[in-house]
């Protein structure tokens, strides 16, 4: 692609635009996305009955007790928060890099991180047992908490990462206002709200870029807080397995490896059930993101290590009881699955060129997600469980979620993917002009021509 | 029946709770009805309706204190349950207190009907005899208190005496600033006349928050004119304004019941104030450490200073839009 | 002294009761008869009365305050963060005298109505090493003076007083989870589901000093009994333990009582070698313990029951 970069003439160029407009729009659900959305409907409306009866009757419907307070719905709220870095790492650290193939992946990114960190904060809404006083939050907020400061730096997160969603896709929105036909009353009202009566001015073009520029450059810290402040909720305790000077570290590592992991896996799934995109996430993408992939496993594993290793050396009394459930205890099989499928496998097939092809990156991208997970799980549970604590009924002393919790937490995982999933239907997941840019578009034929529909 | 209603847990949270809102309203005039004595064993209560069943009965056990000139006296109930001590605190009508002889209040001389009351939660009722009372008893140097209990649906009635003669308790110091000694004098009322007590247990105590710390010798017995004296420790920290309350005590005396007096001297260290807390990590919201307070500030106002710059871009590009 | 005094949490249900119910003598609540707590005297007419102040004073206050519930002298909410003025509190536990009793936590549930599942007062049983001897422990909140669980408190539902006491405000509280994580000595429980003996506490107006009514969805400990302290009496395990194990006492007054006796707290220290918890952690514990020395009774092992009885869901 990149010889393409120089010599392209006005008419190549104003028709290659009006080739993306035309792959670009977003297009109408075939049978499976219909599908797709029924099941994430349904999977979000249980979550949230059960959610319902969990206002009703209390957290007395999770599996958690004195002994095991935060269940999955914080490892899960962990997860959500580590997948939605993402959208710094491919928005922003790419874009100050000036690499050269990110435009395609940005606003997929974007969106991932938008839809995890709106479903990192419900959730930890969710685990509240007063979720009726989240208002004392602000009027009695103490900034001495670290919970003060998550809620800070997550709301920030979200702010900024609406932000640079939004800034790159004005010129989108007002294409999809101006020639998407046959589409709903309400559908275009939005379309026209969103645009802000955008009209493909160069003035407007160098607003936008300003904005991305600052935003790039600010979103970075605020989004390696975010990780590092959930990594504090666990390290500014005593207990053994959070109490870790590595932790901020260790959880942005592993943030930025699922996070990658999400944009390939939706990489593929958008190939795969829209083949126009094909000509712009292309192989060369998956063979690009599966190096990236492989040396932040690399960096994670490195971090992992540090993270078990000394603990497990010195082996201090509490601290041994956690290593020993997690090495060869109760915990084993999932942690050493865990460390295998979502790390040392990825590391070794991505190695290989043949394995960066897009479906067994796709298949190493899910091991990485699904891993990733319960890796959380992990992290958060094993460390109040196992010690030895008495006088506490025996049911008490391990945890194991119900069915009302995975409901709950389904809910919030299909909640993010349904917010995912109907951006896609509604605006354009792949940026026009930023590709173009990409592919050596002079800007001055962009602002030009962009806007011109292709209905002739 | 407005200030129950605020009184309600959960009256604010709105889900399901009317039923406990209703249950409540009715618990709530049961209670009114009952003055306001906590149902505890409200089951058994019901299920020992007297017709079925005979009635209950109880020990009252009265003690009586002098202080300093101010008498009480206190009732403890408890009765026998499978050999086991259990208190009672479940009586629902008053205790009647009377002095002398069981009648109506004598306004001529104070004695008969004084007042009545209930158990507390553990059982027990203190009656506090005012002030009033002890100047119109003034005569009297023995006092017979009586304490009835009559027509409650569960227990049968009860009545108990305690016969008190007067007695007091003064204290005098001696020695330098150094070394102090307080002597503790024991009299009782005989004839006409307050004549000292000898051989009785007399415990030189300090005031302390929750009881008294005693000093002197351990079980040391009144001489024959009624004194037991003990060195007074001089390193103690008293009150705020170092003063410390000294008094002696006979303890349940089978004559004279338990009387104490005692007096306030200046002679303790000053307590140690606790110390301020400052700005601290653990103190309230408004009472942050600075540093955390400014450095947050800043970073907070930095970055969503640029968030609404940001904002303003949009609004810009808006106008741009607008404009031909 | 007697704004103080004439905050407690007193409805005007309450007042109207005292005016009918009572006529003459004040019905305080008392252990233990002495000058401590009872140095007080009625007067019929001006309806006012003379109350000994668990700082030693003498005030008058009007008898409408006093009343004869358990409840009487917890302050409300606001008035709850303060402390009581110039205490500074502490508790011995002599653990030579333990006898795993459990009368402490038997009288502690009671008094706080606390349901089967949340015990405020744990008492352990200590065998850390098979080469030591068993030993139990009664375990309450250790109101630490640096509590990690007030500093990651995110509302200051749970705050330190200037009398040391640690209390949680149950009307505040967001139900987080994050003070029970923080808390080293895992002495927190939480009410995770709708409190059970709501019915028995239904006329008590809240505060956090009572710890009860207890509400679903928030967090709750040992308090040291702030409202017995008010009144200058002895938290409810000091109390109830046949053994005297537990000593409370004011640090300021160098004195602590376990209700039979009352010693001074440094000799005491010093004659039979106090310690405290985990002292590595820094968090400065208000709990005393003195080792299990010269034990007045032999070691009984027992099964601890509570993990077994108490039903579980
Ligand atoms: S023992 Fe735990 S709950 Fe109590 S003050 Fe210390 S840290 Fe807080
Ligand atoms: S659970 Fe309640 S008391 Fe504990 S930290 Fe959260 S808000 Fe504070």
């Amino acid at each position: 692609m990149e010889e393409n970069k120089k010599a392209i003439n006005e008419t190549e160029a104003v028709a290659m635009l009006h080739q993306f407009n035309e792959d670009l729009l977003p297009k109408k659900f075939g049978k499976i996305g219909k599908a797709w959305v029924a099941l994430l409907c349904a999977v979000f409306l249980l979550g949230v009955y059960c959610y319902i009866i969990q206002l009703r009757r209390g957290l007395v419907i999770t599996g958690m007790r004195d002994f095991v307070f935060w269940g999955i719905y914080i490892s899960n709220f962990v997860f959500f928060v580590a997948i939605s870095l993402v959208g710094s790492l491919v928005t922003a650290i790419l874009y100050l890099l000036k690499v050269s193939w990110r435009a395609p992946l940005t606003r997929l990114s974007e969106i991932i991180a938008v839809a995890a960190i709106i479903f990192a904060g419900l959730i930890i809404i969710v685990d509240m047992g007063r979720p009726d006083r989240v208002v004392n939050m602000v009027l009695h907020g103490r900034i001495q908490s670290p919970i003060i400061w998550d809620v800070m730096v997550v709301s920030t997160y979200m702010v900024l990462s609406i932000l640079l969603l939004y800034f790159p896709l004005l010129p989108g929105i007002s294409f999809c206002r101006d020639h998407l036909k046959g589409i709903p009353k309400w559908q275009k009202r939005m379309y026209t709200i969103l645009s802000l009566g955008w009209k493909n001015k160069p003035e407007q073009y160098k607003l936008v870029k300003k904005a991305i520029t600052i935003l790039s450059v600010m979103i970075i810290p605020v989004a390696l807080c975010i990780h590092t402040v959930t990594s504090w909720l666990f390290a500014s305790t005593y207990r053994p397995g959070w109490d870790s000077t590595n932790f901020g570290a260790y959880f942005v590592s592993g943030a930025f490896l699922v996070g990658s992991g999400g944009v390939v896996a939706g990489m593929y799934l958008l190939r795969r059930f829209n083949p126009s995109y094909e000509k712009y996430l292309t192989n060369t993408h998956f063979d690009r993101m599966g190096k990236l992939l492989v040396l932040l496993a690399v960096v994670y594993a490195y971090f992992s290590i540090n993270e078990y290793l000394i603990p497990a050396y010195k082996m201090k009394g509490e601290e041994a009881h956690h290593l020993h459930e997690l090495f060869t205890g109760y915990y084993a099989p999932m942690f050493w699955s865990v460390q295998f499928f979502g790390m040392i496998l990825p590391i070794i097939v991505l190695l290989f060129k043949r394995g960066r092809r897009p479906f067994p990156m796709f298949i190493m991208a899910v091991l990485v997600i699904v891993c990733a997970w319960f890796k959380r799980y992990l992290i958060v549970i094993p460390s109040m469980s196992f010690l030895p604590v008495q006088e506490i009924p025996e049911a008490w002393k391990h945890y194991s979620p119900t069915l009302m919790e995975w409901a709950i937490t389904g809910g919030s995982l299909a909640g993010a993917l349904l917010v995912i999933t109907f951006f896609i239907r509604y605006f354009p997941i792949i940026s026009v002009w930023e590709v173009a840019e990409e592919k050596g578009v002079s800007t001055d034929i962009i602002y030009k021509h962009l806007h011109e529909g292709n209905e002739k | 029946m407005k200030a129950m209603k605020n009184d309600l847990p959960y009256h604010k949270s709105g889900i399901g709770y009317r039923r406990i809102f209703f249950i409540s309203i009715v618990i709530g005039a049961l209670l009114l009805i009952n003055n306001f004595t906590i149902a505890q064993d409200a089951k058994d209560s019901s299920s020992l309706s007297a017709g079925q069943m005979g009635k209950l009965s109880f020990t009252m056990n009265l003690s009586s204190l002098v202080s300093n000139g101010a008498r009480s006296v206190k009732v403890q109930v408890s009765r026998k349950e499978n050999k086991k001590t259990v208190i009672v605190n479940d009586v629902r009508s008053p205790f009647n207190l009377y002095l002398n002889e069981v009648k109506a209040y004598d306004a001529s001389d104070g004695t008969g009907w004084i007042g009545k009351l209930n158990l507390n939660y553990e059982g027990e009722a203190v009656f506090v005899i005012p002030d009033d009372f002890n100047k119109l008893t003034a005569g009297l140097h023995e006092y017979t208190f009586i304490v009835k209990m009559d027509s409650d649906p569960k227990y049968e009635d009860a009545e108990e005496t305690i016969t008190i003669a007067d007695a007091k308790i003064s204290i005098v110091f001696s020695g330098e600033d150094s070394v102090k000694s307080a002597t503790a004098i024991l009299t009782a009322w005989k004839d006409s006349a307050y004549i000292p007590v000898p051989e009785k247990e007399l415990k030189l105590c300090i005031k302390r928050t929750f009881n008294f710390l005693l000093f002197g010798e351990a079980g040391a017995l009144t001489d024959s004119t009624g004194q037991v004296s003990g060195d007074l420790p001089m390193d103690l920290p008293g009150n705020t304004d170092g003063t410390i309350i000294i008094f002696g005590r006979l303890e349940d005396d089978e004559t004279y019941g338990t009387v104490e007096g005692g007096i306030s001297v200046p002679w303790a260290i000053l307590p140690k104030k606790n110390p301020v807390t400052g700005r601290t990590l653990w103190s309230s919201g408004d009472n942050a450490p600075l540093v955390l307070v400014i450095s947050s500030v800043v970073i907070i106002a930095i970055i969503w200073g640029t968030i609404f710059y940001l904002v303003s871009l949009l609004i810009r590009i808006k106008r741009l839009g607008k404009s031909p | 002294m007697e704004e103080e005094l004439n905050k407690p949490g007193i409805k005007t249900n309450r007042k109207d009761f005292l005016k009918k119910g009572l006529f003459a003598g004040s019905v305080l609540a008392t252990g233990a008869v002495g000058i401590s707590s009872l140095t007080s005297c009625s007067n019929n007419s001006g309806k006012k009365i003379k109350v000994l102040t668990a700082d030693g004073k003498l005030v008058e206050v009007d008898s409408n305050v006093i009343i004869e519930a358990h409840p009487c002298c917890a302050a409300p909410a606001k008035e709850s963060r303060k402390g009581i003025p110039g205490k500074k509190f502490v508790m011995v536990i002599d653990l030579s005298r333990c006898k795993h009793a459990l009368k402490c936590q038997d009288a502690c549930q009671r008094y706080h109505h606390l349901s089967g599942m949340n015990v405020w007062l744990k008492v352990f049983k200590m065998h850390d090493a098979e080469t030591m001897a068993p030993y139990w422990m009664p375990k309450p909140c250790l109101h630490c003076d640096k509590p990690p669980c007030v500093k990651v408190c995110p509302v200051s539902a749970t705050y330190k007083r200037d009398d040391g006491i640690v209390l949680v405000d149950n009307d505040r509280c967001i139900g987080c989870r994050f003070c029970m994580a923080a808390c080293p000595y895992s002495t927190r429980s939480f009410n995770w589901e709708e409190p059970q003996y709501l019915s028995e506490t239904k006329g008590a107006v809240y505060s956090p000093e009572l710890g009860f009514p207890q509400k679903k969805g928030t967090v709750e400990k040992c308090d040291f009994c702030p409202d017995m302290l008010r009144q200058g009496k002895l938290p409810h395990c000091v109390t109830a333990c046949p053994n005297g194990v537990f000593y409370m006492g004011d640090l300021n007054e160098d004195s602590v009582s376990n209700g039979a006796e009352t010693v001074r707290f440094s000799q005491l220290m010093k004659d039979k070698g106090g310690y405290r918890l985990n002292e590595i952690l820094g968090t400065e514990p208000s709990v005393y313990y003195l080792p299990p020395v010269n034990r007045l009774f032999p070691f009984k092992d027992v099964e601890i029951t509570k993990e077994n009885t108490e039903e579980t869901k």
